[in-house]
C-alpha cells in the first residue's frame, strides 16, 4: 500500500525498555477525577479516610480545605488503637501545624512493639511514634518485624515492612535483601502487567515501599527494569480507581515512581489524531513521565514502522503508537469482458474508464463467462494497492435481487474476477435477464471509497434448473405431523381363527366322552347349600375373571375377588369336610 | 413285530382299566383333554403365527399350568403314593388344585390383554 509510509521513532531515554513502554500516562482529567475523590472524603469519619485524603490533596500540592477544621475533627476521631493513631498521625503531620497527643496513645503504641504483634501493627506503631516525635528502640523494632514476617510472608506484610524500614535507624540490609523475594511473588498477567494478590493496593503498598526503601539506602532497588515496566503498566490500567484507600496508595507509588533516583518509567502516546492523512501527515508523539510531567530535553527518532492490517504500528526501542495512515484511490486499467469458458477464443474485453459505464450490454450465457481485471492505484504514490474489501455486486434489473462476488487480488497486485455463468446459476436462481454489474471499494485507509456501475450484462441460464424454493417458504406452516403407531400385523382370516377355536374346544368332547366311559357318578352329587354355594362362588370366580379381560382393572377385580373368595372357602371347607367325614 | 406291539399296548389298556380307580381315570381323562388343547394351541401357532402373542401366550401358559396342577392332583390322589404324602386328604389336595387353579387364571387373565 502506497501510504503505508515507513514512520519509525527511537526514543533515546535512558529507560530501556522491551515494547512495555506504557503508552497513557495520568492526564489532567485523570488528576480531577482522583483529587475529587480524596475531596469526597470530606468530612471525615475516621482518621484513616483523613489521612489519605489529606495526604492525597497533599501529592497534588494542594491543602485539604479547612486546615484548623480538619486537625480538630482529627483530634474527636483518632481512637486508642494502633492503626487510627498511625493515620491520625499522619495527617497530622502532612496538616503541619496541627497536634494531636493524648498521654495513653504512647502506652498502646509502645505496646504494640513486641514479638507476636502483626506486621501492620509493628509497622503502624513505629511509624506513629516518629510522626508524634516520641522516643522509639530502633532495634527492637527492626526485631519484631523480622520474627514477625517470618509467621506471615504476604506481599502486603512485606510492604508495610519496607515503610516502616525506610524509616529505620541501624542495618535494614534485610528488608532491603526482601525486595527481590517479594517481587518474584508478583503474577504476570499478558506479559504487560504484574501484579499482587490484593489488587492495586498491595500492589502499590509494595512498589511504593521498596523505592523508598532504596531512596533510604541510596541503592537502586533489585527490581528489574522490565518489572518495572510492567508495575507501571499495571498503575496505568487502574488510572480510574475510586476508592480512597486504593486511589491514595495508587497516587503515591505513581509519584514515587516519577521522583525516586533509580527508574522513572517514561510513557509514550500519540498526541496527534490516530488517522495519518495527505493533508494532515505528521505523526505528532508525547513522551513524558507516569503523570505526564516533563522528562527534560529529549530526542525523539523515528525507528521503523511497521505495516499491520492497516494501521501501522511505530516501533521504538520499546515504545509503540499506533496511527492510521489513509490515503485516496482511483481504478485503473479496467477491462471487462466476455471469454468462453473453455478459453478457446481470446476474451472479446472493453476498456473502461472510471467513471463511465460501458456503452454496450455485455452478453453471457452458460457456456461462458464473465471477466474483469482491474488496478487500484494510490493517488499521491503511484504505486499500486490493495482494499480490504473489493467486491462485485449484480443486481437483476426486474426482481432487484441482489448477487454479491469478492474479487481477488494477484501478485501483481491486479483484482480479477471471474463469473462463470454456468456454474453459478443456482446462485442466480436460474432467472435469466438483465444485471447491473457493480463494483464497490472500500478500506479503511481509503477516504473515497467508491461504488461504481461498470455495465449492464444479459445473462442467460440452462432452462430446467429447479426453480429456486420461494424464501418465504421458509416461515410458511409445515405441514403437520401424525404419529404413526406400529401397523399391526396382518391377522389370520376369521374363519381360520374361528375354526381353530372350535377345535381347541373340541377336546372338551372328548373329555365328556372319556368321563361317560369310565362312568363318572354324578347322581352322588351332594344337594347341600355348601355344595352349591361352593360351584356358584368357584363359578363366580371365572365370571369375575372374565370380567376383568373384559373391562375391570386389576384392583377392582381384587377387590371383588376378596369378597367372593371369603364365601367360597367357607362353602368350599364345608362341602370338603363334609365328603371327608362321609368317607 | 407289530403284533408285539398291540400286544404290549392291549396288555397295558387291560391293565389300566382294571386296576386304576375311577378317580385316576377321571383325572387321566382330564389330563388328556388338556394336552389336546395345548397340542392344538401349538399346532395353530406353527400355522398361522403368534400374532397376538399375549394371547397365544397366556392361553398355552393356561393349558401347561393347568396339565401340572392336574398332574400333582393326580400324584396326591394315586393311594399308591399314600406312603408320601401322609397328612394329606384327598379333599384337601383338591382344595389346594382349586386354589392354584384360582390364582393360576387370575394371572392368564391379566396376561391375555
Amino acid at each position: 500500500m502506497a501510504k503505508v509510509l515507513s514512520l519509525a521513532c527511537l526514543l533515546s531515554v535512558a529507560v530501556v525498555a522491551y515494547g512495555l513502554i506504557p503508552s497513557t500516562y495520568i492526564t489532567s482529567s485523570d488528576k480531577d477525577r482522583l483529587k475529587s475523590v480524596f475531596k469526597s472524603a470530606a468530612p471525615y469519619a475516621d482518621s484513616q479516610s483523613a489521612h489519605f485524603s489529606i495526604l492525597g490533596l497533599k501529592l497534588f500540592g494542594e491543602t485539604a480545605p479547612g486546615a484548623q477544621d480538619a486537625c480538630k475533627t482529627l483530634s474527636k476521631i483518632v481512637e486508642n488503637k494502633v492503626a487510627s493513631i498511625y493515620h491520625a498521625s499522619e495527617a497530622a503531620k502532612a496538616l503541619g501545624s496541627c497536634k494531636i497527643s493524648v498521654p495513653e496513645f504512647k502506652q498502646t503504641l509502645t505496646d504494640a512493639i513486641k514479638d507476636g504483634s502483626t506486621v501492620q501493627d509493628i509497622a503502624f506503631a513505629f511509624l506513629a511514634l516518629k510522626n508524634l516525635g516520641l522516643p522509639v528502640d530502633d532495634a527492637a523494632v527492626s526485631k519484631s518485624l523480622l520474627a514477625a514476617l517470618k509467621t506471615d510472608d504476604s506481599p502486603a506484610s512485606h510492604g508495610y515492612a519496607f515503610l516502616a524500614a525506610a524509616q529505620l535507624k541501624g542495618d535494614v540490609s534485610k528488608f532491603v535483601d526482601n525486595i527481590e523475594d517479594v517481587v518474584a511473588q508478583a503474577d504476570e498477567v499478558d506479559e504487560k502487567y504484574l501484579q499482587f494478590d490484593g489488587g492495586l493496593y498491595v500492589t502499590a503498598l509494595v512498589v511504593d515501599g521498596a523505592y523508598k526503601l532504596a531512596e533510604k539506602t541510596s541503592k537502586a532497588p533489585t527490581i528489574a527494569q522490565d518489572k518495572v515496566l510492567k508495575f507501571a503498566n499495571y498503575f496505568l490500567s487502574r488510572k480510574h480507581v475510586h476508592q480512597l484507600k486504593s486511589a491514595y496508595y495508587f497516587l503515591s507509588v505513581v509519584k514515587t515512581l516519577t521522583t525516586n533516583k533509580f527508574h522513572i518509567p517514561i510513557a509514550v502516546s500519540l498526541a496527534s489524531p490516530v488517522a495519518v492523512t495527505q493533508a494532515d501527515p505528521s505523526v505528532k508523539v508525547r513522551v513524558t513521565d507516569l503523570i505526564g510531567g516533563s522528562l527534560g530535553d529529549l530526542t525523539v527518532t523515528a525507528d521503523s514502522a511497521r505495516h499491520q492490517a492497516n494501521s501501522k504500528l511505530l516501533g521504538t526501542a520499546g515504545a509503540e503508537v499506533s496511527v492510521k495512515v489513509t490515503t485516496q484511490v482511483s481504478v485503473e486499467n479496467v477491462e471487462v469482458g466476455v471469454a468462453d469458458k473453455d478459453q478457446a477464443t481470446a476474451a472479446r474485453t472493453t476498456r473502461l474508464v472510471h467513471p463511465n459505464k460501458a456503452a454496450s450490454i455485455l452478453e453471457a450465457d452458460y457456456h461462458q463467462k464473465i471477466v474483469m481485471k482491474f488496478q487500484l492505484k494510490d493517488k499521491t504514490g503511484g504505486q499500486l494497492m490493495t482494499a480490504h474489501q473489493t467486491f462485485v455486486r449484480l443486481t437483476n434489473q426486474d426482481t432487484k435481487q441482489e448477487i454479491i462476488f469478492v474479487t481477488e487480488s494477484d501478485t501483481t497486485l491486479t483484482n480479477k474476477f471471474d463469473l462463470d455463468v454456468g456454474a453459478n446459476a443456482k446462485d442466480f436462481g436460474h432467472k435469466s435477464g438483465k444485471y447491473t454489474m457493480e463494483l464497490i471499494v472500500g478500506d479503511a485507509v481509503i477516504e473515497n471509497p467508491f461504488s461504481w456501475t461498470v455495465a449492464d450484462v444479459s445473462l442467460t441460464f440452462p432452462e430446467g434448473g429447479a426453480p429456486k424454493k420461494d424464501q418465504a417458504n421458509q416461515y410458511a406452516k409445515k405441514p403437520e405431523i401424525q404419529h404413526k403407531f406400529n401397523e399391526p400385523e396382518k391377522r389370520p382370516p376369521a374363519s381360520l381363527s374361528l375354526a381353530f377355536t372350535a377345535l381347541v374346544l373340541s377336546p372338551f368332547l372328548i373329555l365328556l366322552v372319556l368321563w361317560l366311559r369310565i362312568g363318572v357318578n354324578i347322581s352322588n352329587f351332594p344337594v347341600s347349600v355348601s355344595a352349591i354355594g361352593f360351584h356358584a362362588c368357584l363359578g363366580g370366580v371365572f365370571v369375575l375373571y372374565y370380567f376383568y379381560w373384559i373391562q375391570l382393572n386389576m384392583f377392582e377385580t381384587l377387590r371383588y375377588l376378596g369378597i367372593l373368595a371369603v364365601p367360597t372357602f367357607f362353602f368350599g371347607n364345608r362341602l370338603l369336610s363334609s365328603i371327608a367325614s362321609k368317607r | 413285530m407289530s403284533e408285539k406291539l398291540t400286544t404290549v399296548i392291549s396288555k397295558f389298556y387291560d391293565e389300566y382299566m382294571s386296576s386304576t380307580p375311577k378317580k385316576l381315570k377321571i383325572i387321566d381323562a382330564y389330563l388328556t383333554y388338556v394336552l389336546l388343547t395345548g397340542v392344538l394351541q401349538f399346532v395353530y401357532c406353527c400355522l398361522v403365527g403368534t400374532f397376538p402373542f399375549n394371547s397365544f401366550l397366556s392361553g398355552f401358559i393356561s393349558t401347561v399350568g393347568s396339565f401340572v396342577l392336574a398332574v400333582c392332583l393326580r400324584l396326591q390322589s394315586n393311594p399308591q403314593n399314600k406312603s408320601e404324602f401322609t397328612g394329606i386328604s384327598p379333599e384337601r389336595s383338591f382344595a389346594d388344585f382349586i386354589f392354584a387353579h384360582v390364582v393360576l387364571h387370575l394371572v392368564v387373565i391379566n396376561f391375555i390383554g
